[in-house]
């Protein structure tokens, strides 16, 4: 009856056709894709992820060093807030109502939603239970107990790191495995062994309602996995040791680095001026990273691995072990000191001291005109018929083997090489100029383009200790998933020469530059340093106090430790670096200090030359602060003093 | 008496018990949808399951009404029953009562009823009377104007009530008007749009100028043996769908905020997220997809039952249902409202009269939209739209309007047999 009646069709075909879609799409959903149907379990059945406890760190001694203690870290849920009174909670925590509003915002941002946001971190037993009784009231918080980093000693805080909340770059990079809130290793051993120590999250399968209220183990735990622990980490530290060097070291600026020859384990390592990591744990972190940060000292920084120094005369047993197995020079030389380099107008000048009788003595006198010979033989030996080139790069190589230019990987991160130039970098500075022995003589007595960190140092004295037995510095002592493995080789250098140049730094303590820290019962081996220091300040070169330096190890035979250390604007090395290395050393081979020595270790610990105090550290940086803010408002007034006086002129 | 008789024998039967069998099943799927692992009471008279009883017991009473109406008394009604639902959806817009965001409902003492839900049958009605007793509906301007005026007017009430999934409803009507001899462009230009918007948002905008590069030569090439200046509307349909694809783009990635992104890119399955736009929709995917072939079992969606679909009774029901019976229970419910609607069209098309006709089209047409709509947003083949299942989302409105309806359908077509072609 109706002239489009054959229209019908379409639209039977059209209605049909929706209802193929829906049932094509219902037939991929639950009969083909397997994605969603995993994923199902994973919602009602919720995925609950288990924390193992981190690894424990201890000493050389197992005496432990970290462990962890709970906290209770405070989420908030965003769809839960929706009529909840946010200045109500905010006080209920005793939190900044604007934080929690930045929170609340950042939470959005990420689309935390349904997921618990981390609001307030780090509540200890304590500020918990103080809360606890009244959390009932804001269902739209929630309580996630984790652990937190405790450390025993107050020490090392350089070595071990600290823990910090993972990021969105740590999370994204560690492919998911961290989540929100999570805290991982971010400097130190923490962040190195961080996949070992933090072990392998479980999993948990739990039965919960859309208010995440736990209905039950989802079918009794048969599909929950195990979280496995942590691994822990024994450390080569010596934490007394340890602990000593930074009570020795406080006050001042600069580092220590001390190892056991025989086996390349780091027994201490300081970098001062140090924090307590119990710091940058607790409720306290904020306050007390913020100050590290601002510190113009910079205590975050581990000098004794990422700061580089002209090594001064600690180089000094280096240069002649090279020139003597180089043949360069014999162990009888001998070369006037005239109180200066004679062959270069007096530079380097010395400080005129009597005739030298052999390698020994000017080890022992530290003579900057022997050591300026010893090192322009070394360039022209016979040999390389004046290639200086040839032996610059030479000597080089055999440096290498002492430490200087190598990069360790000791177990924390930061470490740099040093540096030592080729014959390429000075044919670059020179610009095709035939620079001679003398272009470069600074070198010679460790000054110049020369730089060696104070584990370089350490190194190159452990080596000298080993008389050429050369073991990897390292920090790790044992660790279930770690190659012990050591390399060991042996210096190219005769071992003859390395008695020689021990029986010199003998001579260092008992009778040359370091009589002074002389330690009856032991036989040490020494040598000091003095760096000149320059900075570039206003464009202009200006030279700073002195770096004092020393290098040492004891006993002679059979050395049991070798260390470097650098007190940075300490003047000689005589002045601080020896005095602390003798104390360094009694303490730990005897264990105890003499009372005849007493008196060293009462200046060492009471020199103060930065007014650094720990007991008060907050107030130090912000008083710090303070005159550093003034000091620019007074330059800000000069500057607009002069400009207006300049205006005035004209 | 004779003819009362007639009438009860002359109802269709397929059709009856269809909507019988969807309407007790309805009542069903929300009780299990409502209980949370523990099994609630079936008798618990507070519950959710049981008002829809009592309003599935009123709705069969409704039916009664209706297939003891008289025919010409509906037929000359509708124009009232129209203007009294329109009435009703614009005195709402200052006496409704706001929930989940849109102004849509009306209490009457302790019951809530949605308008809108009854505009459609009102509009339905008002249809099938302007049809049979305006000659040539599309004749003119005027008269395609007035004709497109009857649905428009419910359209924009309860749009300004912000009720945009009942509002689209309507637009499934445009079925109705080509079948009543409505030019066809509108459906083809609508999918042709709907196509290049969706692959243009799936593909970018220069593989879809491609690809409609291609169709156009391929037009031209094959229709220019017609037609000598094919050329011309080819030309211009491929620079206006050029213009479109290149301006949807913009759109999107310059005018949309990201959350209205997100739910485009979810349905084209190029994001999952399961905390944003996404949480529902994963959800009810998750719940469907789990319970796979045969589903876990009535009362055993634990998806469902532990509250992570949300509006699981309402409008995400689909979800329990695909949960607990799987793609065999999917296919079976599918498949019933499939017969539902293809039964409404083939009683339409042997009507007599045009306004029985074109009211079953417009039964029809609502069935299709709602059934599509509803059962594609919790699979997530259309964004989401908040419009509900008939017969299984609870809501006594909506049971009680799509109830009457299918009375409205069955007392129309049995009175087929009385009428002289």
């Amino acid at each position: 009856m109706s002239r489009f009646e054959g229209r019908k069709n379409g639209v039977f075909f059209f209605f049909g056709l929706l209802m193929a879609i829906l049932l094509l799409k219902l037939f991929l959903l639950q009969v083909i894709q397997k994605k969603y149907g995993t994923g199902a379990k994973s919602v009602a059945v919720v995925e609950e992820e288990v924390t193992p406890s981190r690894g424990l760190i201890y000493d050389r001694n197992d005496s432990l060093i970290v462990f962890n203690a709970p906290v209770y870290d405070i989420y908030f849920t965003l769809n839960k807030l929706k009529d909840a009174d946010t200045a109500r909670i905010a006080s209920f925590l005793s939190i900044d109502h604007e934080l929690f509003n930045q929170k609340i915002e950042e939470a959005r941002a990420k689309k935390f939603y349904q997921k618990p946001f981390p609001l307030l971190k780090r509540l200890s037993e304590r500020d918990y239970a103080i809360l606890q009784e009244e959390l009932y009231q804001y269902p739209a918080l929630s309580v996630k107990i984790s652990t937190e980093r405790r450390y025993r000693y107050p020490n090392a805080a350089m070595i071990l790191g600290y823990m910090g909340e993972a990021s969105d770059k740590d999370i994204e990079e560690s492919d998911y495995y961290y989540t929100m809130g999570d805290n991982l290793g971010k400097t130190g051993i923490e962040s190195s062994f961080e996949d070992s120590l933090r072990g392998t999250k479980g999993v948990q399968y739990l039965l919960r309602d859309k208010s995440n209220v736990v209905q039950g183990l989802y079918k009794d735990g048969k599909y929950d996995i195990a979280a496995i622990p942590g691994q822990d980490i024994v450390t080569t530290l010596d934490i007394e040791l340890q602990q000593y060097a930074e009570q020795l070291m406080n006050g001042k600026v600069g580092s220590v680095v001390a190892i056991e020859p025989a086996t390349g384990e780091i027994l201490t390592m300081v970098s001062s001026p140090t924090y307590d990591p119990n710091w940058l744990t607790g409720r306290q972190r904020t306050k007390y990273f913020n100050a590290l940060l601002v510190d113009s000292l910079k205590p975050m920084f581990n000098r004794a691995v990422s700061a580089e120094y002209a090594p001064g005369s600690t180089f000094k047993p280096i240069a002649s072990l090279i020139a003597l197995e180089l043949g360069a020079v014999t162990e009888d030389f001998q070369f006037p000191c005239n109180g200066g380099y004679s062959r270069n107008r007096g530079k380097p000048g010395c400080h005129g001291h009597s005739h030298l009788t052999g390698v020994k003595d000017a080890i022992k006198q530290s003579c900057n005109s022997y050591y300026a010979e010893n090192f322009r033989r070394a360039l022209t030996i016979p040999e390389y018929e004046g290639d200086v080139r040839k032996a610059l790069n030479t000597f080089r190589d055999y440096l290498a083997t002492f430490g200087y230019t190598q990069k360790y990987n000791i177990g924390i991160g930061g470490v740099e090489d040093g540096f030592f130039p080729t014959s390429d970098y000075y044919d670059k500075i020179h610009n095709g100029w035939d620079w001679q022995p003398m272009t470069v003589i600074s070198l010679s007595i460790g000054q110049g383009e020369v730089l060696a960190t104070t584990l370089q140092m350490a190194q190159s004295t452990a080596v000298i200790a080993n008389r050429g037995r050369i073991v990897e510095p390292h920090l790790i002592k044992k660790m279930a998933s770690h190659n012990m493995e050591q390399k060991v080789e042996q210096s190219p250098i005769d071992k003859h020469y390395f008695d020689v140049v021990a029986d010199g730094m003998e001579l260092t303590f008992l009778e040359g530059t370091a009589r002074g820290s002389r330690i009856d019962s032991i036989s040490a081996c020494g040598k000091t340093g003095t760096a000149e220091n320059f900075a570039i300040v206003n464009g202009k070169r200006v030279q700073l106090k002195d770096h004092s330096l020393f290098v040492a190890f004891a006993p002679k035979d059979d050395p049991k430790i070798a260390l470097g250390i650098i007190i940075e604007n300490g003047g000689f090395g005589s002045t601080y670096a020896a005095p602390i290395a003798s104390l360094l050393i009694e303490k730990y081979i005897k264990d105890s200090i003499p009372d005849k020595r007493k008196y060293i270790e009462e200046r060492m610990f009471n020199a103060n030359l930065i007014g650094f105090e720990k007991e008060n550290y907050l107030q130090y940086v912000a008083e710090q602060q303070e005159r550093k803010k003034q000091r620019e408002l007074l330059k800000r007034q000069q500057d607009s003093l002069q400009q207006s006086q300049i205006i005035a002129q004209q | 008496m004779r003819e009362r008789q007639g009438l009860i024998s002359n109802v269709d039967g397929i059709l009856f018990f269809t909507w019988l069998f969807l309407a007790i099943a309805g009542c069903f799927a929300i009780f299990s949808a409502i209980s949370h692992g523990e099994w609630a009471s079936f008798f618990d008279v507070g519950q959710k399951h049981f008002r829809q009883i009592i309003f599935l017991g009123i709705s069969i009473i409704v039916v009664l009404i209706v297939l003891s109406l008289d025919y010409s008394f509906i037929v000359q009604s509708s124009p009232f029953i129209y203007l009294a639902t329109l009435l009703l959806l614009f005195s709402i817009l200052f006496i409704g009562v706001e929930i989940n965001g849109s102004k849509s409902w009306i209490r009457f003492g302790g019951v809530q009823l949605q308008p809108a839900e009854f505009a459609k049958t009102g509009t339905a009605l008002m249809l099938g009377y302007w049809f049979s007793f305006k000659d040539n509906a599309f004749g003119s301007l005027k008269n395609t104007l007035q004709t497109f005026a009857i649905i428009g007017l419910p359209m924009l009430f309860i749009l300004l009530q912000g009720d945009m999934g009942s509002m689209l409803t309507f637009t499934m009507l445009i079925f109705v008007f080509y079948r009543e001899g409505f030019t066809p462009l509108p459906i083809y230009f609508g999918f042709g749009a709907v196509a290049i918007a969706l692959t243009t948002l799936a593909f970018g905008a220069p593989p879809v100028a491609v690809g409609l590069l291609f169709i156009a030569l391929a037009a031209f090439y094959f229709l220019r043996k017609q037609d000598k200046r094919i050329w011309k509307p080819i030309t211009m349909l491929f620079v206006i769908s050029l213009a479109f694809s290149f301006s949807v783009s913009t759109i999107f990635h310059n005018v949309l905020k990201d959350y209205q992104k997100d739910r485009v890119l979810l349905i084209l399955g190029k994001i999952d997220d399961l905390h944003g736009a996404g949480y529902n929709l994963w959800q009810s995917k998750m719940a469907v997809s789990s319970g796979r072939v045969i589903g876990k079992g009535y009362l055993q969606g634990v998806q469902t039952q532990n509250d992570f679909v949300p509006e699981v009774s309402t409008d995400y029901i689909f979800a329990n249902v695909g949960e607990e019976f799987g793609f065999i229970g999917s296919i079976f419910l599918v498949g019933l409202f499939s017969l539902l609607i293809l039964r409404i069209l083939t009683l339409a098309e042997r009507q007599k009269s045009t306004f029985s006709r074109v009211f079953m089209y417009c039964a029809a047409c609502f069935f299709t939209i709602h059934v599509f709509f509803n059962v594609g947003m919790v699979i997530g083949i259309v964004p989401t739209v908040g419009i509900p299942l008939p017969f299984f989302s609870y809501g006594g409105s909506s049971l009680l309007s799509f109830s009457l309806i299918i009375a409205l359908v069955l007392r129309l077509d049995a009175e087929r047999v009385n009428m002289l072609s």
